[in-house]
């Protein structure tokens, strides 16, 4: 095939084709700006420097408190690193729209005596296209942001201290904060609103400066060097290639049909054993001894314990449904929960990638939550343990991005079930089923799962902010932050099910009966 | 036939109406009847009284399998004259109407095989729901 | 003659379901072979296996002396691209390219560039007289020339073996009797061998003999006196 043909091939196609492959240069964008973002706070230049005889010499040159302390670099670098997730998410989520057309073409394709390699080239073509395009336009992004962002900001250093440190924040382990000293040379203490008074480590280093000094409110004035441009520009587009060739995985296009290698339905329960190996690791890196060098060992044992409980969390949707839907076939009378619940089983896969995203956001915010109350009931203690790394507002965000993305991507796979059972659904409507029972069993076939997989996030969440802290919850639970944290993610999907809806009604419109 | 033999008396039935008197084939009859039976009717149309009788006749006088291969006889003879019939038709110096007359006969072809395998199909469905 | 493709005792089932049952059949170079019978007598399932799409369960197809029952997919891919041409019912055309890159598409797929590819594709466009819809998608097309699209499809890498599944089951007779013409009058014309499925006993009529299947296996063919 010559390069003219699969382009040709590959980006053919009509209004959905055109629509994926725009969410497609969206996901790919947004991962390629955050990335570019996490590069640049990673090679900036420091702003404090030990210049070796003890002393901290303050060069605070940005308005941003996050930007300015040095110890916060590397959760500041992770917590970008992160938000790439739900931006490559997004792009592969988008990759499902209107795939059985699509697919469908690419049988056309293979009948015409294309071999099954040339068949997954030209679908994962369309997705590496998509992503050159979408890295291309990041990169353009984040030239126009620091362009627009460059011009620097005067800000009266004494109040820089005062508005910039929340005292429910993270803090440093080099900093203290005590009840109140006087900073030499500085007339009067830096007050805190909570009382507290904020000491750096040196005190006598910090000299007020003799005149505002302007300051920029991003790392405007470290660019990445060049090489990691074109990096960026081909890792991006080649991993959009690869998830799209991963996700094909279990397709099989055949010149007569599409066919998706159904995958057995036993219940696999091994994600919660996963989450359990979270928490042996977890144990690991509290035992006194740990092994071998603690500069290694300590963050590899802490990270390691996080991703193996995310992990183990966010997989386990699909045997919780499973064992719901189980539980509602045995017991329940509503045929509108009987039918979800037959949904279910007969494909628990549908949407469990978008409720995994959900349900790590779910868990991380009740780690903080509940790290918060014992960083408030026992001011001064600080731990290195990386569910409290995630500082007030930028958690926040990262939830509500996370939780924004996972309903989009539930969205998307609710729409897409609907759109594929729709001479089911039609006929089912001209046989006399009310479309009510129909959408209530739209909503249950999101909610079997999501109910008992949200529960185990929320409790996975609260352990994990517990046990390094080994702390009692006798300290205290917020119920109140939790309720409303189970309560935004279920709100979420129910919105996603909510506009499915409209799909619903127009799928089952009784003209749809006349057949192409 | 009892003239030549071909059937004999086999009693009578006084079933509630006019007397009615049974006959049987004799071993002569049946070998005349496979004789009859076995010679393949000159695909044409109005051909049909003949095919008729002699599918139905095959079917209540025969079993299954052997009704079958002598509708599968007829069948080739009637595909033999349908593909001259279809080569007809390409023939240069076929006029409109030589071509017409080829449908015709065509069609009614097709419909004669078409009746044959469906009424095969539907003593097929009968004889296995009596066995059953 | 000899044989051009032979089945050797096919067998073939989906799940429980028989469909195939020891099948034994040729075809030899240059002819046309019709295969006839009831739907679900497994006529199409023969033709899958016999055009390398599916893999028998058991027994072999031989191309010209070579089994291709056990090939890899690549190298049935590239049988179908080559030396076999395939023609359904419908759906076989992608319906987002025209018409002459739709004919051009095995061209393409075996590496020729674009600008050859789409000539070559005229010209048999050309051949089934539906050159004037070249820049037309499929979905502005009537059945008869979506068929006739599909054949100079089926037929522009010159295959050894055409194969047609119900091709003009979705056809009134006169364009049926279009698309059939153009078939066989290509087919003696080129010494083209062709595998024809129909349960029409008309289109049957356009091959030089008739198989029949019954229940997955071949009914033998009757002559008494």
């Amino acid at each position: 095939m010559t390069v003219k043909t699969l382009l040709r091939l590959a980006l053919v196609g009509g209004r959905t084709d055109r629509l994926r492959f725009a969410m497609t240069v969206l996901g790919a964008a947004l991962a390629c700006l955050v990335i570019l973002a996490a590069v640049t706070v990673q090679l900036m230049p420091p702003t404090e420097v030990d210049d070796g005889t003890g002393r901290r010499d303050m060069r605070w040159r940005y308005t941003s408190w996050l930007l300015n302390v040095m110890p916060l670099r590397p959760w500041l670098v992770l917590a970008l690193l992160a938000l790439t997730i739900p931006a490559l998410v997004l792009a592969g989520q988008s990759a499902r729209l209107g795939a059985p057309a699509r697919d469908r073409r690419l049988a056309t394709i293979r009948l015409a005596g294309a071999s099954p390699g040339q068949t997954r080239l030209v679908a994962a073509v369309e997705t590496v296209v998509a992503g050159l395009v979408g890295a291309l336009a990041g990169v353009g992004a984040y030239h126009v942001i620091r362009v627009l962002a460059g011009r620097p900001v005067v800000v009266d250093p004494n109040q820089r201290f005062i508005e910039a440190m929340p005292t429910d924040a993270f803090v440093p382990p080099e900093y203290v904060l005590t009840p109140e000293v006087v900073v030499s040379g500085h007339p009067t203490p830096l007050p805190l609103p909570s009382g507290y008074v904020l000491v750096p480590p040196n005190p006598e280093a910090f000299l007020p400066q003799p005149q505002p000094e302007p300051l920029l409110r991003l790392p405007t004035d470290a660019p990445p060097p060049g090489w990691v441009f074109a990096v960026v520009l081909v890792a991006v587009p080649v991993i959009a290639g690869l998830l799209a060739a991963i996700a094909m995985r279990r397709v099989v296009i055949s010149p007569l049909a599409v066919v998706r290698r159904a995958r057995t339905r036993r219940l696999r329960w091994w994600p919660l054993a996963v989450v359990a190996a979270g928490f042996a690791l977890l144990g690991v890196h509290l035992s006194p001894r740990g092994i071998g060098d603690p500069d290694i060992w300590l963050p590899l044992t802490a990270w390691g314990a996080v991703l193996l409980m995310a992990v183990g969390v966010a997989l386990s949707a699909t045997p919780l449904g499973q064992l719901t839907a189980r539980a509602a076939l045995a017991n329940a009378t509503s045929p509108a929960l009987r039918l979800a619940a037959r949904c279910v089983l007969a494909d628990p896969w549908t949407g469990s990638r978008s409720l995994a995203l959900l349900l790590v956001g779910v868990l991380v915010g009740a780690a903080s939550v509940q790290g918060l109350t014992y960083a408030r009931a026992r001011p001064g203690v600080v731990t290195t343990w990386p569910a409290e790394g995630f500082t007030h507002g930028l958690g926040q965000f990262a939830f509500a991005l996370t939780i924004g993305v996972s309903a989009a991507g539930l969205l998307v796979a609710t729409i897409e079930g609907l759109l594929g059972r729709r001479r089911t659904l039609v006929t089912l409507v001209a046989a006399g089923t009310p479309r009510g029972l129909l959408a209530r069993a739209v909503v249950w076939q999101t909610m079997l799962p999501a109910l008992p997989s949200i529960a185990l996030a929320l409790v996975v969440g609260v352990l994990a902010a517990t046990l390094p802290r080994r702390e009692s919850l006798a300290v205290g639970v917020p119920w109140v932050e939790l309720f409303l944290l189970a309560a935004t993610a279920i709100g979420a999907l129910l919105l996603a099910s909510a506009l499915s809806m409209s799909v619903l009604r127009a799928s089952t419109d009784l003209m749809e009966l006349r057949t192409e | 036939m009892i003239r030549d033999g071909l059937i004999t008396e086999a009693g009578q039935d006084k079933a509630g109406g006019p007397e009615r008197t049974r006959y049987e084939l004799t071993d002569r009859g049946r070998a005349d009847l496979a004789g009859w039976l076995g010679q393949v009717e000159e695909p044409a149309p109005f051909v049909q009284s003949t095919l008729f009788t002699k599918v139905v006749v095959a079917l209540l006088a025969y079993d299954e399998s052997t009704a079958r291969r002598y509708l599968a006889a007829q069948r080739s003879a009637h595909l033999a004259r349908m593909r001259a019939l279809t080569a007809a038709k390409d023939d240069s110096d076929a006029s409109v109407a030589d071509v017409a007359a080829a449908d015709y006969a065509l069609a009614h072809l097709d419909a004669d095989l078409r009746w044959m395998q469906t009424t095969l199909d539907r003593v097929a469905a009968l004889s296995r729901e009596v066995t059953s | 003659m000899t044989a051009l493709l032979e089945a050797v005792d096919v067998t073939k089932s989906y799940g429980r379901t028989p469909a195939l049952r020891g099948v034994s059949m040729t075809i030899a170079s240059g002819e046309i072979v019709a295969v006839t019978g009831q739907s679900g007598s497994g006529k199409s399932t023969l033709l899958h296996c016999l055009a390398g799409i599916l893999r028998p369960d058991a027994g072999e197809v031989r191309f010209e002396g070579r089994v291709i029952s056990t090939a890899s997919e690549r190298e049935r891919s590239r049988l179908r691209r080559t030396e076999f041409g395939i023609v359904f019912q419908f759906g076989q055309l992608v319906a987002e390219l025209p018409a002459v890159e739709n004919v051009a598409l095995p061209l393409l797929l075996s590496g020729l560039s674009f600008e050859k590819a789409a000539e070559f594709a005229m010209e048999w466009l050309e051949r089934f007289e539906v050159a004037d819809l070249a820049d037309d998608l499929p979905g502005e097309m009537s059945g008869g020339q979506l068929q006739r699209i599909a054949l100079a499809r089926a037929l522009v890498m010159s295959p050894a073996i055409l194969f047609a599944d119900e091709p003009t089951g979705a056809l009134d007779s006169l364009t049926g009797e279009q698309v059939m013409r153009a078939v066989s009058g290509f087919a003696r014309e080129s010494g083209t061998s062709v595998l024809l499925v129909t349960h029409s006993a008309t289109v049957a009529a356009y091959a030089d003999r008739e198989i029949r299947l019954r229940d997955g296996a071949v009914e033998p063919v009757e002559v008494l006196l």
